[in-house]
């Protein structure tokens, strides 16, 4: 089965605005968090093949830190917060005032406190959706993972995608102007019978 | 050296020396490399899931059919089935999932799949929670394995 097949123009304008309120929630949470403005981009909607998965990223084996949050309740599916190794590690020290020397080798401190920003960042998101939609949603147990990028994006989505051929994905870029290279890149990744639900509470068929 | 081919999630390709098979990301799925020592035809597939009991859709992304699929191609290809061995790679439990680990059940079912087949595993580096990048060279048989290490660096080895 494949998305591509079954989504409409106006569906994926709809994930648009899924993805625009809910990451702009995140962005607000994330500039309370460091007291830095943070700018995100308008979101984009992307159905790739699970074989063309690789083909969409620019480095797939680029060092990432990741939080994923599975988003539990009427309509389940996965969370993804990522950044880049140096925005991680930059983060970290806006929170706690010292940038760790390795991303893969981090300290308890480290862990948490860049397991939390995701978490944060990806509950906001998951409550703005919730309070859009009127389902019911709420946040499991949030996890940190620092690998090759390609491999977390694709465990998060396959995750989410037994029976479909293709994963949706509604990307939004993140960036903190007045630290150049800080840019995260977050996503949602509904499962199945999410999409549906999700539009029939908004009225969409 | 030959040319690269690059394997998609759950897709797989077979073909005959001098080629390098390549496939990137590997957490829980596991990465089936199949090579005629003598020939040197060889194949690899890269599988999500374990098993299932469809006929129709994409059936290379579950270990069964899916190996059984590659293998027939081999055969097809000038592979001979007596000389046929495997290395295989992934498995990995990237996320401290609890109780549900696919990665372990994803090995195991390639484990059963290649006994049925009576091709022997050679070689092999699974679970551990590290993702893989592959690469099988159809000409040695060897297969080279990126992770990432400390110090934020990818570490290689060959197995």
């Amino acid at each position: 089965m494949k998305w591509k097949d079954k989504l409409s123009e106006m569906q994926i304008d709809v994930l648009r605005e899924v993805g625009n309120i809910g990451a702009g929630n995140a962005a607000t949470a994330l500039s309370n968090m460091i007291g830095k403005n943070v700018n995100i981009e308008v979101p984009q909607i992307q159905i790739v093949d699970l074989s063309q998965l690789y083909q969409v990223l620019d480095q797939p084996e680029e060092i990432t830190a990741a939080t994923v949050v599975g988003i539990k309740g009427d309509a389940p599916g996965k969370m993804l917060m990522l950044f880049s190794a140096q925005s991680a590690k930059k983060l970290i020290s806006f929170l706690i005032g010292q940038e760790p020397e390795d991303l893969t080798n981090l300290d308890e401190m480290g862990q948490s406190v860049l397991k939390e920003i995701g978490n944060i960042m990806c509950s906001s998101y998951i409550i703005a959706l919730s309070n859009f939609t009127s389902l019911f949603l709420e946040s499991d147990v949030p996890m940190l993972v620092v690998d090759m990028i390609g491999a977390i994006v694709a465990e998060t989505s396959i995750q989410s995608a037994e029976e479909y051929d293709d994963v949706i994905m509604i990307e939004n870029l993140l960036s903190i102007p007045d630290e150049g290279d800080v840019k995260g890149f977050m996503t949602m990744f509904p499962e199945g019978e999410s999409l549906s639900k999700i539009f029939s509470k908004l009225g969409i068929q | 050296m030959g040319n690269k081919i690059i394997i998609g999630i759950g897709e797989y390709a077979v073909a005959s020396n001098p080629t390098i098979l390549v496939t990137l990301g590997l957490g829980s799925c596991v990465g089936v490399c199949i090579r005629d020592k003598r020939t040197r035809v060889g194949g690899m597939i890269h599988v999500m899931l374990p098993e299932t009991h469809e006929t129709t859709g994409k059936l290379s992304k579950y270990a069964k059919p899916g190996i059984e699929i590659m293998v027939n191609e081999i055969v097809k290809k000038g592979g001979n089935l007596r000389d046929l061995e495997a290395k295989i790679a992934g498995g990995a439990s990237m996320f401290q999932s609890k109780g549900f680990d696919i990665g372990k059940r994803n090995v195991e079912k390639v484990k059963e799949v290649l006994l049925s087949l009576k091709i022997p595993l050679i070689a092999e580096d699974t679970g551990k929670n590290r993702a893989r990048s592959i690469e099988f060279h159809l000409e040695t048989g060897e297969l080279f394995i990126k992770k990432v290490g400390g110090k934020e660096k990818i570490e290689l080895s060959k197995i």
